[in-house]
């Protein structure tokens, strides 16, 4: 990003809206969420550390707009049984900064149309049942302006634990 | 610790319904691992994921650690990860490369087949009983390592069927699976799923042909993409892939009971007939087209006609061969269970084919998908459920006594419980076997 640009991104308004996009998957404010998403948009998480594509090797989430709806569907629906006793989160989002990066080699190949790409951490806690777990990582969000504010083209979250051995994962992280 | 004598294991299994000891009791674990892990033939891997010498990774059977390597000669090995000195686990990555193993302790190294290449210091055994060829101060090699077109399948003990014995005529799944490659030959690019569920292995096992549950367990997913769809296509236009893959399972009863469940005597088992028309869209276009250069056009008929789901190969792993997926069942304990997944891409279809097969992995079979979860509340809640002291008996009574028996194959309509019932007669058969 030139210089100029970077100058002209206000940090704040950045920080302000990932913390946005946190409260509304910690509150189920799926309509809103969503609408924080670009059409052409999508959600990545890889299942291997380093991960190079998410079409032509398996991951976690690799989801196109049309799959986060249909899990919305899924997860808001009255027969979801695996949501009968709701799974709960918490997310708390860390470390926000201009990647110095700008995203390179972590777009998948999926080249998306972006203006910015912001990294942060994440901590996710998240609860059902008798347990607590704890999800972790680092975040890229590629962001596009979108009148005075942003959405979201690609949103890539690498797990420290992507590999590990995991009981089912409903919600979005 | 005292086993039960056969006779006790034996009252456990009835012709049609099963006592849910069998799910809880810590003790018939341990024993299952010792005579159903400890004897079956259990697969390990595929020989894709060790494609150059050298070339390893590692699972387990049962409790015991293994490692699958390539030699420098080519030839597979199954071997023990545990160190012929003082029984480090030598092996600690995944996968890997290497030219030698090397334990971590003490610096004895091995090579890939096992054998002990060398010790430091080696003047210090000099004069004692230890001798450097004696096999058991290498990795040792388990008992017996034998593979079916690329799947590699091993056994913790020297006897018993061959592997083309055990497998019988369930063997044409793979077949099936492999067929469907222009090369004929399949490959694992990149990992697996680890899914972990909070349930015996044998209720996973049991809800692979359980055509009963689809239209309950997976209503959520099944109306998601059918709601998705009404509100965002024309009607009658084609189904976007994960539409398709999640509407099967709201197929109604009558579909189901119109299909076969063919079951074999060692505890295979599989369904027919369950796919919807064949797909049209251009990728599948193309494969088929890559099909037919291939085979020709009779012989690509013939197998794309061949129409199966979840085969069951008894006790630890089950394919969809239409949809190349694999799931590798490892039991941790009497309430929990890892599943490995598996997505192969077939040799020679366009790279466009394979990209459908992760859809299908993403949307049906991956840890996050949308269609999984459901199942496994369903294992984890059979698990808590059988905590209860209600009633012993866990009911496989669906069809029971109209099961059409054949030499190697019992067949029976779609929503029988045959399969189920057969897996028990073969967990009965390693569990009261003299060994
Ligand atoms: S335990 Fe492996 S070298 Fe000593
Ligand atoms: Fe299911």
């Amino acid at each position: 990003m030139a210089p100029a640009l970077r100058e002209a991104v206000d940090l704040g308004a950045i920080e302000q809206f990932l913390y946005r996009e946190a409260m509304l998957l910690d509150e189920k404010r799926w309509p809103e969420w969503l609408a924080l998403y670009s059409e052409d948009c999508f959600y990545w998480v890889p299942s291997v550390v380093g991960q190079k594509d998410p079409v032509n090797t398996i991951s976690l989430y690799a989801e196109d707009r049309m799959r986060l709806e249909m899990r919305v569907i899924r997860i808001t629906h009255p027969h979801a049984y695996s949501q009968d006793f709701p799974t709960r989160m918490s997310h708390v989002v860390a470390n926000v900064m201009l990647d110095p990066e700008n995203g390179k080699g972590f777009d998948g190949g999926l080249a998306p149309k972006a203006d910015l790409v912001v990294r942060s951490s994440v901590h996710i806690l998240e609860f059902r049942k008798e347990e607590q777990r704890l999800f972790g990582g680092a975040v890229r969000h590629w962001l596009r302006r979108a009148g005075g504010d942003f959405s979201i083209v690609l949103k890539r979250i690498d797990l420290v634990n992507c590999d590990a051995p995991m009981e089912v994962v409903q919600l979005f992280l | 610790m005292a086993h039960p004598e056969a006779a006790a294991i034996r009252a456990l299994i009835e012709p049609d319904r099963v006592h849910r000891d069998i799910y809880i009791d810590p003790a018939l674990f341990e024993l299952e691992l010792e005579r159903i892990f400890g004897r079956a033939w259990i697969w390990v891997g595929h020989e894709s994921q060790v494609k150059n010498p050298g070339d390893y990774v590692t699972t387990t059977i049962g409790r015991q650690p293994v490692v699958m390597s390539r030699h420098s000669d080519g030839k597979i090995h199954v071997l023990y990860n545990r160190c012929g000195h003082r029984g480090a686990k030598v092996v600690g990555d995944r996968e890997g490369n290497v030219k030698f193993f090397q334990c971590c302790y003490h610096g004895w190294t091995y090579r890939t087949d096992g054998t002990l290449r060398g010790v430091p210091v080696p003047r210090g055994y000099e004069g004692t009983a230890f001798d450097v060829r004696d096999p058991r101060y290498g990795m040792m090699k388990l008992p017996r390592v034998d593979s079916y077109r690329g799947f590699v399948f091993a056994s913790l003990t020297a006897a018993g069927p061959s592997l083309g014995e055990y497998l019988g005529d369930a063997r044409s799944s793979i077949d099936d699976m492999v067929d469907r490659s222009p090369e004929g030959a399949l490959e694992v690019v990149g990992g697996c799923f680890r899914i972990v569920f909070r349930a015996n292995w044998k209720i996973f096992l049991e809800n692979l042909n359980d055509t009963m549950h689809p239209m309950v367990v997976h209503e959520s997913s099944v109306e998601a993409g059918k709601i998705w769809a009404s509100e965002h296509l024309p009607q009658g236009a084609p189904d976007p892939l994960p539409v398709r893959f999640t509407r099967n399972n709201g197929f109604p009863y009558d579909f189901w009971e119109k299909l076969t469940l063919k079951a074999h005597a060692n505890g295979h088992s599989f369904m027919g007939g369950i796919f919807p028309p064949r797909r049209t869209d251009p990728v599948y276009m193309d494969y088929i087209a890559a099909m037919e250069r291939a085979y020709g056009k009779e012989r690509t008929e013939q197998i794309l006609a061949v129409d199966r789901h979840n085969t069951i190969f008894y006790p630890n792993v089950s394919i969809q061969s239409g949809y190349q997926q694999l799931r590798h069942i490892r039991p941790l304990a009497v309430d929990r269970t890892q599943m490995d997944v598996y997505a192969f891409r077939l040799k020679g279809a366009p790279d466009e084919f394979y990209k459908h097969t992760l859809v299908y992995s993403n949307v049906v079979n991956s840890p996050s998908s949308i269609v999984m979860p459901d199942d496994h509340e369903a294992y984890n809640r059979v698990q808590e459920g059988l905590a209860a002291q209600a009633s012993p008996w866990v009911s496989l009574h669906r069809d029971a006594g109209r099961d059409r028996r054949g030499d190697e194959w019992t067949s029976a309509n779609g929503t029988s419980e045959l399969p189920m019932r057969n897996q028990y007669q073969a967990w009965l058969g390693y569990m009261t076997a003299e060994g």
